[in-house]
């Protein structure tokens, strides 16, 4: 594929408040996993919290839109100028000529959850919570495209932990296809009961922070997430989007192909896609998720395809698993470890696998990175891999 | 850079909902040649999925399958190697009302209804059923999801020179959620859409630049205009309704325009 211009990026998660704070903390080793403090949640679990969202409101005119969810997500626009920068090109281009692709998983069923709660009858929730642009899987795209007054195509991805990496690639199809001049891709997800109480209904949530590619980790750390990217065609004098593979596992609802062959396709694809061989990649960021099954399986996929070993890490013990979000706050981590020549470690990973010591590193590096992948894994068995570069 | 419309042949078409159990009987009623009688019926039992997987599945994910396996029946094409897009509003509402109603009364969430929970429960379902690795895509564009479902497997289509299968599916919203969410109706459609005219190309279907405005009208029966609005995927009905007449005509569906051409 022709590469894509990724004209300007940020990211909000525990780790920090756009790119300069989420740097500071990779480059340090600064965790922004907690106990577990979430109103209403009993688990003994560590969670990589956004703070400050519940005394943040939407501003008043977007009210029948507020939630936890898009609170965040408007939190992420206001980083690094990312809203000035859309306002720019939807002036240069038109709001018309525009779209948004954003991903989220769990989207703003939060606000769902404490509605039934609140409710004092069957028929109907609270007044207070009716609110139908906020009970949405489209919640979180219909905010956006209605806070930054974008008029393209406007629809939101929602394929579990890949959601927020799958956006780049239709976003790079209505670029190619001439469907739009420029593309506001991204997600948000955040912290809600049905995730935490779920993924512990599964046994996959650790009691400590998370420990991706430890041979004592002992499941993941849930966290919320939000990010931005603005795409356009060409190539600008910054990064691209080199490439990008979807596939299915078409194995199980919630647990991976056991030899990783459809997280494997999807590198694959996405090296194809770039024109690109295992041996240019300098860093991948992995999805680590610090279950046993994850991190086994991306691992076996790793030394089946990368025969000479390159440096992975999985930012996780950072941001907790973001879920819908992943694809994007990994993006902005890559994207963040390419322009500053850094392969972060693998937050508390002290004892790597045996099989898989050669990749997953453990401590951090300064090194030249011209070229890194990132992964993302989801359930019903939906994988996506990026590739990013930089120009010339 | 200006689009060139995007431009699909639809090679077979997969139909479910209650009084249209599939695309025959659908294309009669929408012809009036049969009458369209949407009495509660049973969901659908596709063959493609093991028992097992029927009994875990949600009902959202029982509708898609049903009516991707006819599509692709239809089409002639191998199901397990056709990317796919599954578009939805809202999801399964039933789910929805699950989790939302247990972790209000603090009982325990079953682990199978919790990874149903995903928007994209349905298209792993289908990819697990047919053996399909290739990319699933799970989509909602809100009241738009079908038209956004559309796009996204047209550029697939037309962007990857290959055939993609399409699948729209929403179900009726159960109180206490339907205070917020108005869909009253359950619905499925599919389609295998090709980027080259085949032996089982049905029409083209052009998406055109929504700035287009639409010529024609599609005049629907009363009882189908309800379901009409009361369904997001169920915006279909008027290229249906074309599709069933073998009628060329120029249609609005939100927010784009499709100029249709019938193969035969």
């Amino acid at each position: 594929m022709q590469p894509v211009n990724v004209r300007h990026y940020t990211a909000v998660c525990a780790a920090g408040r756009g790119r300069t704070a989420l740097w500071d903390s990779l480059a340090t080793g600064c965790s922004g996993l907690a106990p577990n403090d979430l109103p209403g949640v009993s688990l003994q679990t560590h969670v990589g919290r956004v703070r400050g969202l519940e005394e943040s409101p939407l501003p008043a005119e977007f009210a029948e839109w507020d939630c936890r969810n898009n609170r965040l997500a408007l939190l992420a626009l206001q980083q690094d100028g990312m809203e000035d920068a859309v306002i720019a090109l939807r002036e240069r281009f038109g709001p018309r000529r525009i779209a948004v692709v954003l991903g989220t998983s769990t989207g703003s069923i939060g606000s769902t959850e404490e509605a039934y709660r609140l409710r004092d009858n069957d028929l109907e929730l609270p007044v207070a919570y009716r609110q139908p642009f906020v009970h949405s899987p489209y919640s979180l795209v219909d905010f956006v495209r209605r806070y930054l007054r974008l008029e393209g195509p406007a629809f939101c991805i929602s394929t579990a932990c890949s959601s927020s990496a799958r956006v780049f690639g239709s976003a790079e199809r209505l670029l190619r296809l001439g469907l739009a001049d420029a593309v506001l891709v991204g997600g948000t997800d955040t912290l809600c009961q049905s995730v935490l109480y779920g993924f512990n209904s599964l046994e996959l949530m650790s009691p400590e922070a998370c420990r991706p590619f430890d041979v004592a980790r002992q499941g993941l750390s849930l966290g919320e997430g939000s990010g931005f990217a603005l795409l356009e065609r060409g190539t600008g004098d910054g990064i691209v989007l080199l490439g990008y593979g979807e596939t299915s596992d078409a194995h199980h609802m919630s647990s991976p192909h056991p030899e990783g062959l459809g997280a494997r396709r999807a590198m694959e694809q996405a090296l194809a896609s770039a024109d690109l061989d295992t041996t240019a990649i300098d860093y991948v960021n992995l999805h680590g998720t610090a279950t046993r099954l994850n991190d086994q399986i991306e691992g076996e996929a790793m030394r089946t395809l990368f025969k000479s070993p390159v440096a992975c890490s999985s930012v996780k013990g950072w941001t907790g698993h973001t879920l819908g979000a992943a694809g994007i706050v990994e993006a902005v981590c890559s994207l963040l470890s390419m322009t500053h020549g850094f392969v972060p470690q693998t937050l508390n990973c002290t004892e790597v696998e045996p099989r898989f010591k050669d990749y997953v590193r453990t401590a951090p590096s300064r090194e030249s990175l011209r070229t890194v992948m990132s992964n993302s894994f989801g359930f019903g068995g939906n994988n996506c891999s990026l590739i990013f570069g930089m120009t010339p | 850079m200006r689009a060139a419309p995007v431009r699909v042949y639809i090679e077979g078409i997969g139909v479910w909902s209650p009084g249209l159990e599939d695309w025959a009987r659908t294309s009669a009623v929408l012809r009036g040649e049969a009458p369209f009688k949407p009495e509660a019926v049973p969901l659908p039992s596709p063959a493609v999925l093991p028992a097992a997987e029927r009994r875990r599945s949600p009902a959202t994910a029982r509708i898609a399958v049903q009516v991707a396996s006819e599509a692709c029946g239809h089409a002639g094409n191998d199901a397990s190697l056709l990317p796919s897009v599954f578009a939805s509003s809202h999801g399964d509402t039933e789910i929805s009302d699950y989790l939302c109603r247990e972790l209000a009364g603090n009982a325990p969430l079953s682990p199978t209804k919790f990874h149903n929970s995903v928007h994209n429960a349905a298209s792993g379902y289908w990819t697990i059923a047919v053996g399909c690795m290739q990319s699933a895509t799970a989509l909602s564009g809100g009241d738009e999801s079908f038209a956004y479902g559309l796009l996204e497997a047209g550029l697939q289509a037309v962007g990857s020179s290959r055939p993609v299968l399409l699948v729209a599916y929403d179900h009726a919203a159960p109180a206490p959620l339907s205070s917020v969410c108005s869909i009253s109706r359950t619905f499925g459609v599919a389609f295998v859409l090709s980027p080259v005219v085949t032996p089982h190309s049905i029409a083209l279907v052009e998406l055109r630049d929504p700035d287009q405005r639409a010529r024609d009208a599609v005049m629907l029966a009363p009882e189908l205009l309800s379901l009409h609005s009361g369904n997001p995927a169920a915006r279909a009905l008027p290229l249906l309704s074309c599709l069933a007449a073998a009628r060329a005509a120029t249609l609005s569906v939100s927010p784009l325009c499709l100029e249709i051409t019938p193969c035969r």
